[in-house]
C-alpha cells in the first residue's frame, strides 16, 4: 500500500481528486496497474453481464469510485458495478455516491486493500451483493445481507433477479 | 484523437473512425449507450 500525497482530502474537495486514485482515511493510495489476464476477466464478466441486465441496470466497468465514508474521506474502487436506472438517473462525472445493487471484482494478485477490508467497507455502505471473483482458488464468494457463500467455478452462481452464471464457462472465454 | 504510424488526426464524434481491420464507429453512437 503505497501513500501517494501527504495531503488529506475531505469530502468538500471530491471534485479535485485525481481520477484513478482510492483514498483511505483522506489519503491518496496508488493503485496497482492490473494484469492483462485481470483485464481479460473484466471484460469477459462485463459482457455476459451486458447480455442479462443492460435493460435495467446501469453496467459500469474501470474501477468506479464509490464514497465509502465522508468523514475521513473514504473512496474506493471496483471492477464491475451495477446500479439499477430506477436509482442513477444521471450518468455524471462524479464517482457513486448511493450503493451500487451488486459489485462484482475479479481477484488481483496484489490488491491495493485486503479483501476482507474490502467487503466489509462493502457492506457498511449497504451494498446488496457482493460477488468476489477469486482466480487463484477457482473460488467465488457471494456476499448478500452479511451472509457468505463460497462457490467452486463449475457451480451456476447467481448474479441478480434469477439469472445464474457459470464462472468456468466466462474461464473459457477468458483464455480462448 | 487517432495516432497512427506517427501520424495524428482529430476527428469528431459523428466522424466514421477506423478502430482495427477496416471496422468503424462512430463514437456518437457509443455516446447514445452511455446515456441511454
Amino acid at each position: 500500500l503505497k501513500i501517494l500525497d501527504k495531503k488529506i482530502w475531505t469530502y468538500e474537495q471530491i471534485d479535485e481528486i485525481p481520477e484513478h486514485s482510492i483514498i483511505l482515511n483522506g489519503k491518496e493510495v496508488e493503485i496497482m496497474a492490473a494484469s492483462v489476464k485481470h483485464g481479460k476477466w473484466v471484460f469477459e464478466v462485463s459482457n455476459k453481464l451486458n447480455k442479462f441486465f443492460r435493460k435495467k441496470y446501469i453496467i459500469m466497468v474501470g474501477e468506479v469510485g464509490i464514497l465509502i465514508n465522508k468523514k475521513p474521506l473514504l473512496i474506493l474502487s471496483a471492477d464491475i458495478v451495477l446500479v439499477s436506472k430506477k436509482k442513477l438517473k444521471d450518468i455524471s462525472d462524479r464517482i457513486l455516491e448511493i450503493p451500487p445493487d451488486l459489485v462484482i471484482e475479479i481477484e488481483k494478485e496484489k490488491e491495493e486493500v485486503k479483501i476482507e477490508e474490502k467487503i466489509n467497507y462493502y457492506s457498511s455502505i449497504g451494498i446488496k451483493r457482493q460477488i468476489w471473483v477469486l482466480l487463484s482458488k477457482r473460488e467465488v464468494l457471494v456476499i448478500e445481507d452479511n451472509k457468505s457463500v463460497i462457490y467452486r467455478f463449475d457451480d451456476e452462481i447467481e448474479i441478480l433477479e434469477g439469472k445464474k452464471i457459470k464462472f468456468s464457462d466466462i474461464e473459457k472465454e477468458v483464455f480462448k | 484523437l487517432v495516432i497512427k504510424d506517427n501520424k495524428s488526426v482529430i476527428y469528431r464524434f459523428d466522424d466514421e473512425i477506423e478502430i482495427l481491420e477496416g471496422k468503424k464507429i462512430k463514437f456518437s453512437d457509443i455516446e447514445k449507450e452511455v446515456i441511454g
